[in-house]
């Protein structure tokens, strides 16, 4: 297996944010997180294709 | 054969029990230590238990047999005995969740209520099951507490994450189990077992007592062997929980019978189609066939539907576990850890936009469902892999079972549809079909159901391994 680009943004980014959230990323299960968070991006990709309006709620409107 | 030894057989059903149970043909004592031999003699086949409340059972069937030998009517299930995903409180046992960590907090202090309410119709709780880790599986694998098997094959996967409860029904153990579907984890292991599974509309039954995974998309639901056996169990189960905000201020609306004269049922097509297998289409086609159903629909962005489901689910549960994952990375199972932490980087943005799109999706699968009242679709892309099996074609790729065994069943509880998943008699390993509704019209689906049932297209027959002295 060749050795992983550290400069790939989303190397940088799962070592930066697990930093910052206090989550241990070992070497010997970095590779495994990051191909999640790889399948993670694509998927998020597929749903930000579609545009949503302003009407879109994130979540059924909080009522006091 | 009389009813009181028809009760005690492995295929016999919660209805066959509960009439046998007050009719006095047989006792629930007798009908609870046939489901306990069952269960230890399973054991080292099925691994689908991880409690057995055997003492807590006899002492709930003795205070049966005293109601029935008094004059009075224990419920509609006296006497049935019955088994929960061990995410279900259970009280005096640790709610597992299908993980080491949770072994060590303190034993659950009450039932869950959807325990409470079967017991309250005269059920009798005989076990925990086993699970995948937190619920975030397709598999039934388990590093801790090794996979739940698949009564037909044990060489294969139950499905999961409610293996243990698709197992023990289509192992005979119970006729009826408990299970909880966030992604799929009912209709999953519903159809590689080949037993009945109820996810109900989101909100219809309270998750208070349950460890949770999605707030967004858990449901809770039954399993059984026959549709009859589920509607007892669901009808037991309904009714509003102020406790638990997630749950539908709804009366209980008791799921009638009925024929399905004049319904107008739809077959998913598009990625419904695309992602099934030939097992699955032929399952689809036989249903379509006996319901008369000709006309295809496709529901545009069922594909995206699914990619929103599974960033929800990773950022949630991510969040929900992070503290665990700070703490107790190296007691998670690896398979689940990692998908975990993964979901605990997510941004907020992804997810943002995931939930944003329910609405879209909603809507859309709204509007296609004026011009129908039921659509019909594959529960799984295929029939049980192998229990270690770790990729599996489809579609003409090859990719991970765990994470895709899903992908039928997530674009439907992403939007909280009610769905009863039916398996689809025949010679080979199980498969079942999506029988999918609007929202609230659980009845509908079970109507279907049962007249697939009626006509032998649906059946859930006990493993035949498992059968002996059926």
């Amino acid at each position: 297996m060749s050795a992983p680009d550290e400069d790939d943004p989303i190397l940088r980014y799962a070592d930066a944010a697990a930093a910052l959230l206090g989550l241990p990323l070992p070497e010997d299960r970095r590779a495994a997180v990051i191909e999640h968070l790889r399948l993670a991006h694509r998927l998020a990709g597929v749903v930000g294709d579609h545009p949503v309006g302003a009407s879109d709620e994130p979540a059924p409107v909080f009522r006091p | 054969m009389t009813a009181g030894h028809r009760a005690l057989r492995a295929d016999a059903t919660a209805s066959d029990i509960a009439a046998a149970v007050r009719g006095g043909a047989t006792s629930a004592a007798a009908v609870i230590e046939a489901a306990l031999g069952r269960i230890a003699a399973a054991q080292p086949i099925l691994n689908a238990v991880t409690a057995v409340t055997a003492e807590r059972a006899r002492m709930r069937a003795a205070a049966i047999d005293r109601a029935v030998a008094a004059g009075q009517d224990p419920g509609p299930l006296a006497g049935v005995p019955f088994a929960v995903k061990n995410l279900f409180d259970v009280a005096g046992l640790a709610t597992l969740a299908g993980s080491r960590i949770e072994a060590d907090s303190p034993p659950a202090t009450a039932d869950a209520p959807l325990i409470a309410r079967l017991e309250a119709a005269g059920a009798i709780l005989v076990g925990a099951l086993g699970m995948g880790e937190y619920a975030y599986d397709f598999t039934g694998r388990n590093a801790h507490y090794g996979a739940t098997r698949n009564p037909h094959d044990p060489a294969r996967m139950s499905g999961g994450s409610s293996g243990g409860s698709g197992s023990a029904v289509a192992g005979g153990l119970v006729p009826i189990a408990l299970g909880s579907d966030t992604n799929g984890s009912i209709r999953v292991p519903a159809s590689l077992c080949g037993v009945f599974g109820l996810k109900p509309t989101f909100g219809r039954l309270t998750r208070r007592g349950s460890f949770p995974f999605v707030a967004a998309l858990d449901h809770l639901g039954p399993f059984a062997r026959s549709v009859a056996d589920l509607r007892l169990a669901y009808d037991a189960m309904q009714g509003p929980d102020p406790a638990d905000p997630a749950c539908a201020d709804r009366p209980v609306e008791p799921a009638a019978e009925g024929d399905i004269a004049g319904l107008r049922v739809a077959v998913l097509d598009g990625h419904f189609h695309e992602f099934a297998g030939p097992e699955a289409r032929a399952a689809v086609e036989r249903v379509a066939d006996a319901l008369g159903a000709t006309r295809r629909l496709t529901l545009p962005g069922a594909g995206r539907a699914r990619a929103a489901a599974y960033v929800i689910t990773a950022a949630e549960g991510g969040a929900l576990h992070l503290d665990r994952l700070r703490r107790r990375a190296e007691d998670f199972d690896p398979e689940t850890r990692d998908r975990l932490t993964a979901g605990a980087l997510v941004p907020a943005a992804w997810v943002d936009r995931a939930q944003r799109y329910r609405g879209v999706f909603r809507r859309a699968v709204a509007a296609a469902m004026q011009e129908v009242d039921v659509l019909i679709a594959p529960a799984t892309p295929c029939t049980a892999p192998l229990v270690e099996q770790q990729t599996m074609e489809l579609a003409g790729a090859t990719v991970p079972v765990r994470a895709n065994l899903g992908v039928l069943t997530q674009p439907i509880s992403f939007i909280g549809l009610p769905v009863v998943a039916a398996p689809i008699a025949g010679p080979g390993l199980p498969i079942a079909v999506q029988i999918i509704g609007r929202p609230w019209e659980e009845a509908t689906l079970l109507r279907v159901a049962a007249a697939l049932e009626r006509a032998g297209i649906a059946a859930a027959p006990v493993a035949k391994a498992f059968s002996a002295g059926s």
